[in-house]
């Protein structure tokens, strides 16, 4: 589907209707993984930068493996259990049934508050002057206004547009700080050691792993099952490349900054602008702050949508979440952003991989049943 | 009372005597009372005849020569034949006669220009086409010139409209379906498809739509819009309009339906959206490298007259560490003498950069440049002298004006500069967050908004096959798609190769 196409497919209706299916899916898969990569800065400059120090890039680099071994599993299990669906959407909502969708519901919810804490607290640095409680409502106020009245739907053609720009914004910005890094960062070479490396993959695999799972489940399941098997290949794909770039990212922080220049003490607003704040690029400042806020801003937008889909089980195409829901769930994040604190970025940070725990668990239980099934069709045969 | 009487009864009919019918029309119409329209009695083969027209819509040396002249110098009609087809075949020299027995629609043919003839003898009311009132000739479009492209502009003239479109597009499949809207005074539109090519889904949809128009009169174009479109709150529009036959056959082409509209001097074609707005008349005409600069050129205006003034206010007042320090020097610099700070200063000079605009839209043509003079120069000049405004703030001002004006619709132009004050005072109230949370808040607006049901954004927001011709404009032989706005079962324009005669390359 390249705008510059020269042939097309459609000749009929349905070819149509499959061709905006698919645009549909992409452009979703592009909402999370911006989502993941908004939600990945934070993260990274919240806990790798200084808890793990010099080879935080290493520990995102080793999660990959887990990753992938752990779609394949995914893959490997579904076709033993179901031929036409090949993910996971179609297990594990039948082992949890609308269980599974309140828990990928309030996966969803820490996530927006941790997005709406993030992006309070870089816009508190960047606005002395700006009373730092009205910032949250703030922003809560625009994604709300935007979300209203069936605006899901906007959302996700929002960032199926901007998703190129704003990662060329994003890497303009910050590679022409570049010039400010160093090599030296990268020594020693395993920074705090091994342990802290293994602490920073389990982490991330947690972190990642919860976030990266709900976009697996049934809310595109519907629209999966009416694209063909490349369209599943190139969402995965997506997902990866989104990983890799997160590594790339990682990296370019390690190289830009001394691993002991950010103290304990440094808020999420300064650890995200330390790229810029050391780079003496004059728009290069503005782009990359401007670029963050919107993708901030369309990462905690997106989550609210989706956290809303999930708890009204509306979480397909047809259907979007009511806006007393939105706005239930918009209420629930500000005050916690609002009178967000150390203590509570410490609990957030601490509590965010944890959330893989209950998908592990079903998936465990899902790999027996699929187990099982297998060995009595070998019987039966 | 009076109103109940002027107005057509709807299927009234026409069936009584002769002057059953000679009277009821003439109430209909106040004869009695409106001087223009005209009654001539005669006498038709030993009966009595009585035509009505209203002067000036109709043409009195026609009526004279082809109905009067003819009917008073006409043979008996042979033994057995019909009155009315006596007239009709051998009679009246007429390229269009028609029988109603409806009041309504003869009153509309009669005010259209037409004359009505009632024929003792002859059922219902003859209507004679004979219209000739003035109208003014094909001209240069005023609003859309180009450099490069033909120069014919639509005119008020409905039928000399449909003419120029037919003269484009000589082929059957130029569909021109008459449709009227307003229930006291109809107004007669004529709906533009190309047959197979145009969704039927859009026709039918915007057929729909006019039949639920439920005003008494519309009285334009822009009128008509809003009561068709999809939102109405939305600050784009969701039509597009142009003065340009040319432009409307490539409406036509592209799927879309055209619609024109009496006494409108333009054509507005549904479903249209951003792309649409975007694109000039001669951005086709031209070789792609050429149309694709002008068409980078003209977003980088637009987005520069959206952006500029916002995050000018945002970065000096907010983020002072996002501007060089010598520029940032200067800017103060100047700001110290300037009694209002830099937002105020600029939300009231974007405001008087608007008002000389209105201001030398609505001046006669003679006095325009004495305006500019007097606005752009002298003010500015002055205002910077006295140290009211600083002339940085005026320079932002100028290019973002200059930018505004690179937008190819004027409707496009309004909603930019509507948009511009909306971030220009969320980002003098709350610096970047402001800018960037309003620009979200109108990307996801844009991005929500539909024209007759299809996203008006495609093939941008959300993806959709269509030409390479959205942003940049390639080459012609590589736009084989109509777009998504057409008809799926025909969207491919061609098979094969459209440089058929090239065996160089593969396009």
């Amino acid at each position: 589907m390249k705008l510059t196409q020269t042939a097309t497919q459609v000749h009929s209706p349905s070819s149509q209707l499959h061709q905006r299916w698919e645009a549909y899916v992409s452009d979703q898969y592009k909402l999370s993984a911006l989502s993941l990569l908004a939600q990945l800065w934070l993260s990274h400059s919240l806990f790798l930068t200084d808890r793990v120090s010099t080879p935080s890039y290493l520990s995102m680099l080793l999660i990959l493996a887990p990753a992938s071994a752990l779609y394949l599993w995914t893959l490997l299990l579904s076709r033993q259990v179901k031929k036409d669906t090949g993910i996971l959407t179609a297990l594990l909502p039948r082992m949890l049934g609308r269980g599974l969708e309140w828990l990928i519901a309030l996966s969803l919810l820490t996530d927006a508050v941790f997005l709406l804490c993030g992006v309070s607290s870089l816009l508190g640095d960047i606005l002395p002057t700006l009373r730092h409680y009205l910032i949250a409502p703030l922003i809560a106020l625009f994604a709300a206004s935007s979300l209203m009245r069936n605006q899901p739907f906007a959302l996700i053609r929002l960032a199926g547009f901007l998703f190129f720009p704003l990662l060329a914004g994003i890497t303009l910005s910050s590679a022409s700080a570049l010039q400010e890094g160093s090599a030296a960062h990268f020594f020693p070479l395993l920074g705090k050691g091994a342990s802290s490396i293994c602490m920073g993959t389990v982490w991330l695999c947690g972190n990642l792993g919860s976030i990266c799972l709900p976009l697996l489940m049934p809310g595109e399941e519907a629209a999966l099952r009416r694209m063909r098997q490349k369209g599943k290949r190139r969402g995965m794909l997506a997902l990866l490349a989104c990983m890799l770039f997160s590594a790339l990212i990682s990296a370019m922080y390690t190289y830009l900054l001394s691993p002991y220049a950010l103290s304990d003490a440094a808020s999420v607003g300064m650890r995200l602008l330390m790229p810029v704040q050391i780079s003496s690029s004059i728009p290069g400042w503005s782009l990359y702050v401007c670029a963050l806020i919107l993708l901030l801003l369309i990462a905690y937008s997106g989550s609210v949508s989706r956290c809303a889909a999930f708890f009204s089980g509306h979480c397909t195409k047809e259907k979007h979440a009511p806006d007393w829901l939105i706005a239930i769930v918009i209420l629930f994040t500000v005050p916690c952003a609002v009178f967000y604190s150390h203590r509570l970025q410490n609990l957030l940070i601490d509590l965010l991989p944890y959330r893989i725990i209950p998908y592990l668990i079903s998936l465990l239980f899902t790999s027996a049943g699929a187990a099982f099934q297998w060995i009595k069709a070998r019987k039966q045969a | 009372m009076a109103d109940t009487q002027w107005q057509p009864q709807p299927g009234g009919s026409l069936t009584g005597t002769y002057q059953q019918k000679c009277s009821q029309l003439k109430q209909a119409c106040h004869t009695d009372l409106s001087s223009d329209i005209k009654e001539r009695t005669f006498t038709l083969l030993g009966g009595n005849a009585t035509l009505l027209y209203v002067d000036g819509m109709a043409d009195a040396a026609q009526v004279t020569k082809y109905i009067l002249f003819p009917c008073q110098t006409a043979p008996a009609p042979r033994e057995g034949c019909d009155l009315y087809d006596h007239l009709v075949c051998s009679v009246l020299p007429l390229g269009v006669v028609q029988r109603t027995y409806q009041t309504d629609s003869a009153l509309s043919a009669l005010f259209g220009g037409d004359a009505l003839m009632v024929v003792d003898g002859v059922d219902g009311v003859m209507i004679l086409d004979v219209k000739g009132y003035a109208s003014r000739g094909i001209s240069t479009p005023s609003d859309e010139t180009v450099i490069v492209g033909p120069h014919e502009g639509f005119t008020e003239t409905l039928r000399n409209n449909l003419t120029l479109l037919r003269r484009l597009m000589r082929s059957p499949a130029l569909i021109a379906e008459p449709i009227s809207v307003g229930s006291k005074i109809p107004k007669q539109l004529f709906l533009l498809y190309l047959h197979d090519i145009a969704p039927d889904e859009s026709v039918q949809e915007l057929k729909r739509r006019i039949h639920g128009c439920n005003v008494d009169y519309v009285f334009s174009m822009g009128a008509l819009e809003q009561l068709l479109e999809d939102q109405p709150f939305a600050l784009l529009p969701q039509a597009v309009y142009t003065e340009r036959p040319d432009r409307a056959c490539s409406f036509l082409l592209e799927g879309q339906v055209v619609i024109l509209m009496e006494n409108a001097p333009y054509a507005m074609a549904m479903p249209a959206g951003l792309p649409h707005l975007l694109h000039a008349p001669d951005d086709s005409a031209m070789r792609w490298q050429y149309g694709s600069f002008l068409r980078l050129l003209r977003m980088f205006g637009l987005i520069l007259a959206l952006l500029l003034p916002a995050l000018y206010v945002a970065l000096t007042t907010f983020h002072p560490q996002g501007l060089p320090v010598t520029l940032m020097t200067s800017i103060l610099e100047t700001q110290s003498k300037v009694p209002l700070t830099l937002f105020p200063s600029m939300l009231i000079m974007l405001f008087v950069f608007c008002l000389i605009n209105e201001a030398g839209t609505r001046v006669p043509g003679a006095l325009g440049s004495g305006l500019s003079i007097v606005g752009g120069l002298i003010l500015g000049q002055a205002a910077i002298t006295a140290n009211l405004f600083s002339p940085l703030v005026i320079i932002v001002v100028a290019l973002s004006g200059l930018g505004s004006y690179a937008a190819p619709s004027y409707s496009l132009t309004l909603s930019i500069r509507l948009a511009q004050f909306f971030l220009l005072i969320l980002s003098g109230l709350f610096g970047f967050l402001g800018l960037i949370g309003g620009l979200f808040l109108l990307l996801m607006r844009t991005s929500a908004l539909t024209s007759l049901g299809y996203p008006a954004n495609a093939p941008l927001m959300p993806k959709r096959p269509a030409n390479p011709d959205d942003m940049l404009r390639f080459p012609i032989w590589r736009q084989r798609l109509r777009g998504t706005l057409s008809n799926p079962y025909h969207m491919d324009r061609t098979r094969g190769k459209m440089r058929a005669w090239d065996h160089r390359r593969k396009p």
